[in-house]
């Protein structure tokens, strides 16, 4: 991963200097001093990121970092806000950063949550930075700051990119903390396929049916799946395909 | 007129993403006969199944849909990694948190011919100015994109020329060649001075929509 062609000046040095903490980072603590160190250097109300498919650290509940203050966050958890934040919905949505604003406030619950939020001190203007990384996992990245709608606007502008880029090497430090494993495989089109319709509880035979390939055909492509995967027999195959979201229905 | 639309606005859009489809049909699989997979007249992908980004093209008087592009981050999955890796040297990757690539560029049989005076349809050029006006908005540097010889005398004309990396492939009839195109305030003053565009390209409310901006 490479960060180039940024504003050429004081404020790049700002940003290497995180991103080089952000990459450092072993531990989990280290994550949440790494936070701070942002919300200092970019002077922000507060910092978040939450992080989902990313194997047994997200099976219950997404992996979640904060800088709120506790009450805020005991708040939350009490009146399961998760459920309702649209912060959260995010990754489903849009590869864009979404601004806070455009959230639906026509929605009573979705309006009263944020009037909480507001009067804890989470931030008067805020925004959401989706994050995808290359296994399915996925996080959004979120930062606010207090101020007029103006200055807003500007900062936006003036630092989305730092934004993206830190969005992305925190996530990944967030996997590296975490030791989230990467497949070092790369299956094809067609040992996807395979490997879905196996997946699907299909014999070689209806495999070779469905994808109008000879029986034989079928077998090779599957004899390299376990090979690359380094699988004893299909289901284990498939059970490390599930894991890393590699099973999905192929067009 | 270019409106943003998110793969996960596919229920809210219907028409749109049909008519998306369809044209991506004829021209990849029709006119250019690229090994694409149609099924009942409709081109689709595995990444359209991942919720990309689409900007599409809207006639502003009618609403018809007249060319889109398609764009994906590069720390996700995508199709020069994915689907294309032998266009770079062995082991290289694009994966940036400020580079989105863009694929699937086209256009409606008929809207792809300029103007008198252009070299380029007023549609390719409000697509590309729509890439950098998103890329802008989204905070990106750069844009990662896969295409022909014939993509790249469209790209050039319109004032957008992409730089090349790595080695160019002959993919069935045509060499194939992987380029990155800049996301700047300038590029974006070559598009429109280029093509003779005097605003933002974008649908007003989708861009709001989407980022408030």
């Amino acid at each position: 991963m490479y960060i180039k062609k940024l504003n050429n000046n004081f404020e790049e040095d700002i940003l290497y200097s995180i991103i080089e903490r952000v990459d450092n980072v072993r531990k989990n603590q280290d994550l949440e001093s790494v936070l701070k160190n942002a919300q200092e250097y970019y002077d922000l109300k507060n910092l978040s990121y939450a992080g989902f498919n990313m194997g047994e650290l997200t099976l219950k509940k997404p992996f979640v970092l904060v800088t709120y203050k506790n009450d805020w966050v005991k708040h939350y958890n009490e009146n399961h806000y998760f459920e309702l934040d649209p912060v959260l919905k995010i990754i489903n949505r849009t590869i864009l950063p979404i601004d806070w604003q455009s959230f639906d406030v026509n929605n009573k619950k979705v309006r009263k949550f944020f009037a909480e939020a507001q009067d804890a001190g989470v931030g008067e203007n805020g925004i959401s930075v989706p994050v995808r990384g290359r296994y399915g996992d996925l996080s959004v990245f979120s930062l606010t700051k207090n101020g007029s709608e103006k200055d807003w606007l500007d900062f936006k502008r003036h630092y989305m990119r730092d934004f993206q880029v830190l969005a992305v090497h925190f996530h990944q430090s967030v996997l590296t903390a975490n030791k989230i494993l990467r497949p070092e495989f790369q299956l094809s089109d067609r040992e996807l396929e395979v490997l879905y319709w196996a997946a699907c509880g299909k014999t070689a035979d209806e495999i070779a049916t469905i994808l109008n390939i000879t029986k034989r055909g079928v077998r090779f492509h599957m004899g390299n799946i376990l090979q690359k995967m380094n699988s004893s027999n299909v289901t284990h195959a498939v059970a490390k395909g599930i894991y890393y979201n590699l099973v999905n229905h192929p067009r | 007129m270019i409106i943003a639309l998110n793969g996960s606005d596919k229920a809210l859009y219907p028409q749109h993403f049909n008519a998306m489809h369809r044209i991506r049909a004829d021209v990849f699989s029709k006119r250019l006969n690229w090994d694409v997979n149609v099924a009942n007249g409709i081109e689709r992908d595995r990444f359209d199944d991942i919720n990309p980004l689409y900007l599409i093209s809207l006639d502003e008087l009618s609403g018809k849909v007249l060319g889109s592009v398609r764009l994906m981050p590069t720390t996700g999955p995508n199709m020069l990694r994915d689907v294309f890796p032998y266009l770079l040297p062995h082991g290289e990757i694009v994966e940036s948190a400020t580079i989105w690539e863009c694929s699937r560029f086209s256009i409606e049989k008929g809207c792809d011919t300029p103007i008198l005076g252009q070299l380029v349809s007023n549609v390719a050029g409000e697509l590309l100015a729509a890439v950098v006006e998103i890329g802008l908005l989204a905070g990106l540097t750069e844009v990662l994109g896969v295409f022909d010889a014939r993509m790249i005398r469209i790209f050039r004309a319109a004032g957008y020329p992409p730089m090349i990396i790595g080695q160019p492939q002959r993919i069935g009839a045509f060499m194939t060649y992987a380029g990155l195109f800049d996301v700047s305030d300038g590029a974006l003053v070559n598009i429109r001075e280029t093509m003779g565009i005097t605003k933002s390209v974008l649908e007003p409310l989708s861009a709001a929509r989407c980022l408030a901006a």
